[in-house]
């Protein structure tokens, strides 16, 4: 059999999902944060996860009934990797929160804003 | 035949998604529809009937769906909660498709070479175009259920989330069969499962009458041809009819028992009507026509419902179940020639139970 009058004409596939969407709320951009703070969420469930089963894969790869999660948890970093961590994080916030020291909340400070400038 | 070799496998009866990182994502999506979804769907409920009350009075199903949507559109948490429905929901599917597209080929070449195989058949025209009322994207899967090749994988995992979690291994459908409702006289030599998808109850309907000839029934050919795979994979002598409802090509008579699940709410009213009679045309006197489906519009339906209706319909892309819920399907059923009883107790409380009979002449 061949697929000839099956497979055309086809519509776009997609057109619900890759268009231009839905707007629920009078300002567009309510619509915009929620959507990217579920988007934010997956992603962020989506790295814990690798972690967790990493850890597990970890674990069995060590043996001796030595759990990696409890490694990790007790692991000593050095002085260097503290700083390393420390800039790492630092240059977190500031992508999260650069709104915030953009277009500071009228007659609140910087600190209070999130976000030393 | 071997299932395909998926990169990641399968978990029972579901293929796994190709990438940890989309079954993780995936994961999350479900999470959130259990507890953000239909968890926080109660409240929503509330809060709007309470504003429609305060702004409209006492409602009914008369009521222009308008006002309601008016009223409840303009509360800040029903608004989130469709703005997060509608997102989640644009989430699941382009994720699922995105796991099995890279592996396109190696899906319909598996599915191509199962069309040789049985035990059951796949029979379809390859001059078939379905019509234009059902190359909609339902759901707002991807190409509908017509036009996406792949399209039957991608429905399986996309509903498995679409379910939350509770039909991974078919259970939902396995409850729809354990409870149909076998003619009178206990006499079952053939079946058909009306718009049957993926035959996720066309082979368990095997399983519960194994000495019955056991048809599905689909407009779909995408999902057809993944039934077809699946069940030549697990050896379910089963088969499976492209075609249209309101046209089948059937005897009259030929069936003792129909199934059908939520299709009624999925095509035009013309074509519900259509639907009714063939159904009671192919069935044979005392055969049961046992059908889950949307609920029907009543007096007393609360404006939240007809409110999450409406939501569904314009949002998710259910262009017609409005047309279903507003007909008096019982109506028509009895203009058919059925005779009328309630269905078996559902575990979704959403959807109503018939069973419609027809009577013996």
């Amino acid at each position: 059999m061949t697929d000839s009058a099956q497979d055309t004409p086809a519509p776009a596939i997609g057109q619900e999902v890759f268009g231009p969407g839905k707007q629920f709320f009078d300002n567009v951009v309510h619509d915009n944060l929620l959507e990217s703070l579920l988007e934010l969420t997956a992603a962020v469930w989506t790295c814990q996860d690798r972690i967790m089963i990493l850890e597990n894969v970890l674990s069995d790869l060590v043996g001796d009934n030595r759990n990696v999660a409890e490694l990790v948890e007790a692991y000593q970093p050095s002085a260097q990797q503290e700083a390393a961590r420390a800039a790492a994080r630092a240059e977190l916030v500031q992508s999260v929160f650069r709104s915030f020291s953009r277009r500071p909340v009228p007659g609140v400070s910087p600190a209070q804003n999130g976000v030393d400038s | 035949m071997n299932l395909i070799d998926l990169p990641r496998g399968y978990r029972g009866l579901l293929p796994r998604t190709t990438r940890l990182a989309d079954e993780s994502y995936l994961d999350f999506v479900e999470t959130f529809r259990g507890i953000a979804g239909y968890g926080n769907y109660d409240q929503v409920a509330q809060t709007g009937d309470e504003a429609v009350r305060q702004q409209l009075g006492e409602t009914d199903d008369t009521t222009p769906i308008e006002d309601i949507r008016e009223v409840i559109n303009a509360l800040p948490f029903p608004a989130a909660w469709q703005r997060l429905m509608r997102s989640h929901q644009e989430m699941m599917w382009r994720r699922t498709r995105g796991s099995f597209l890279p592996f396109d080929e190696a899906l319909l070449d598996a599915m191509k070479a199962a069309e040789s195989e049985g035990p059951g058949k796949l029979v379809y025209d390859p001059n078939f175009t379905p019509p234009d009322y059902a190359r909609r994207e339902i759901h707002l899967q991807p190409g509908g259920y017509t036009d996406d090749p792949i399209g039957g994988v991608v429905y399986h995992y996309g509903t498995k989330v679409f379910y939350a979690g509770g039909n991974d291994q078919d259970e939902m459908h396995a409850e729809l069969v354990d409870t149909l409702t076998p003619p009178a006289d206990g006499v079952v030599n053939r079946v058909l499962d009306l718009a049957c998808s993926i035959g996720q109850a066309t082979t368990l309907l095997k399983d519960r009458f194994p000495d019955a000839e056991v048809t599905g029934l689909d407009v779909a050919l995408p999902l057809l041809r993944y039934a077809h795979y699946q069940a030549v994979a697990r050896q379910k002598a089963v088969n499976y009819v492209q075609g249209l409802s309101e046209d089948l090509p059937f005897e009259d008579g030929h069936f003792d028992t129909i199934l059908s699940y939520i299709l009624f709410h999925e095509i035009p009213v013309p074509v519900i009507q259509a639907t009714v009679k063939e159904a009671s045309r192919v069935l044979r006197p005392g055969g049961t026509f046992c059908i889950f489906e949307f609920p029907s519009a009543s007096a007393d339906m609360p404006a939240s419902q007809r409110w999450l209706i409406d939501y569904d319909s314009n949002n998710n892309c259910e262009p017609y179940s409005p047309g279903f819920v507003y007909l008096d399907f019982h109506a028509l059923l009895r203009e058919a020639g059925f005779e009328l009883a309630p269905g078996p107790k559902n575990s979704n409380g959403f959807l109503q139970t018939i069973v419609a009979t027809r009577p013996n002449s």
